[in-house]
């Protein structure tokens, strides 16, 4: 991947966009390859999937661009949808902005293993003047389903608007 | 500490550095001694994963606390005195012979900082945040702990608001042994899940 | 008792030598040293990367110095940085 003049811009705002405390322990080269990727997503010529395939892993891009604030947070949910035992989907969705649903999980089915507390989604307070409430999920998910071959069980704590019911 | 300043007995030259510099800085008005002793104090007294080996050394010795601690993590941990932010919505997930756990947050570095004190920089890795959830067995046997193939592993991914801590099994021969000399058995590194005591 | 930012993030500095997670010092002056770092941060409103900069610097020009001392070397450096000691 070679940087050409024009992105450099780019190059150094992903950089400057990477998490402060990775930055300061990363090496030269884990900082470009960072801005590399970062940039190349952001241009539209790789996909994060595609990194993430590459690595076997999710890929550590930097931080995403501010995203446009919104005016309306939308409704608070206080009462859990889903039960212990069901089966999810997790959405699958790309935000410009802020979200906690881990990119190797979304669009993959798993099942609730516990019911946690209702917290203000983070993918509206980081860009709203008002916070929306949800309840909070652990879900466990397979190896074969995140991955596509056999391994150990992954739980990951998801937000409620995070999942949709799995249809037989 | 602050009998330092008082007792000025074969200093090195490296003490007398750092005395030359608070007394710059103090009589500048930038600092002022107690301060420094104040500092000083909190790290020494600082939150580690003391606190983290007494839950366990305890929940080891009393069946009936173990029971709390895996039915409400919080409200047990509490009652030994710990709490606070990054440790408000705690979950104690228990090793057995079928299960080891490991902890990670693959998004940051979320980390039940009031029972294990700081993170270590490994666990705030993007290495670590990717491979524990894509090839924990591989990667806990790269670290030294290695997991028999009959026993499952359960990443936990901190992605919300719940904040992880392992309970190890017990070694055994520790039969004998009060919770003091329990709770010095257990390292940082088995209640995050890379190692098995 | 609760300590501010800038002390937390003193404490959670990555370079510092820590035995299981706890900070280790080999004696009280480092512990000083630390907070006077930290303080001097604080109070001249400053940022922790600022005194940090130094700190890698020092260590970069002496690799075979011990920490703390290459850290007492940063601390003189960003003192006068600060203007402290014109």
């Amino acid at each position: 991947v070679m940087m050409q003049g024009h992105l450099s811009g780019r190059f150094r705002h992903a950089i400057e966009r990477m998490d402060p405390s990775w930055y300061l322990a990363s090496s030269y080269y884990e900082h470009w390859l960072t801005a590399a990727a970062t940039g190349l997503v952001e241009a539209g010529i790789i996909t994060q999937a595609d990194l993430d395939a590459r690595l076997g892993a999710p890929f550590p891009v930097a931080r995403p661009m501010r995203a446009p604030r919104l005016a309306d947070p939308g409704p608070s949910v206080d009462a859990h949808r889903f039960a212990v035992g069901d089966e999810v989907r997790v959405r699958e969705w790309h935000p410009f902005g802020h979200t906690r649903a881990p990119r190797y999980v979304q669009g993959k089915r798993g099942t609730v293993v516990r019911l946690d507390g209702i917290f203000s989604l983070p993918d509206v307070e980081y860009h709203c003047d008002h916070k929306r409430t949800e309840p909070t999920y652990s879900v466990r998910f397979e190896a074969d389903e995140l991955w596509g071959s056999p391994g150990d069980p992954v739980h990951v704590d998801l937000w409620d608007s995070y999942l949709e019911p799995v249809t037989e | 500490m602050s009998d330092d300043h008082h007792h000025p007995s074969a200093r090195t030259p490296i003490e007398d550095r750092v005395d030359a510099l608070e007394a710059l800085l103090v009589e500048r008005g930038i600092i002022d001694p107690a301060a420094i002793d104040a500092i000083v104090e909190h790290y020494e007294h600082a939150v580690g994963p003391m606190n983290g080996a007494r839950v366990v050394a305890r929940a080891w010795v009393d069946p009936a606390f173990r029971a709390r601690l895996l039915a409400d993590g919080t409200a047990a941990i509490a009652e030994l005195g710990f709490g606070g932010p990054e440790g408000d919505h705690m979950v104690v997930v228990e090793n057995t012979a079928a299960v080891h756990n490991l902890v990670v947050c693959t998004l940051c570095s979320c980390y039940p900082w009031p029972v294990l004190g700081l993170p270590p920089n490994w666990y705030k890795s993007p290495p670590y945040r990717a491979r524990a959830v894509r090839e924990p067995r591989v990667l806990l046997a790269e670290m030294g702990c290695a997991v028999p193939d009959d026993v499952e592993i359960r990443v936990w991914d901190s992605s919300a608001e719940v904040r992880y801590l392992v309970l190890p099994e017990r070694p055994e021969g520790t039969d004998g042994l009060d919770e003091d000399a329990l709770a010095a058995l257990v390292t940082r590194d088995s209640m995050i899940g890379v190692a098995r005591l | 008792m609760s300590v501010s930012r800038v002390a937390e993030e003193g404490l959670a500095d990555p370079s510092l030598p820590r035995d299981n997670g706890a900070l280790v010092f080999d004696a009280p002056w480092q512990g000083r040293a630390l907070a006077m770092a930290v303080l001097t941060v604080e109070r001249t409103g400053r940022q922790w990367d600022d005194f940090r900069r130094h700190l890698i610097a020092c260590i970069d020009d002496d690799p075979e110095r011990a920490y703390w001392e290459s850290w007492v070397v940063a601390l003189d450096r960003f003192v006068h940085e600060v203007g402290a000691a014109s």
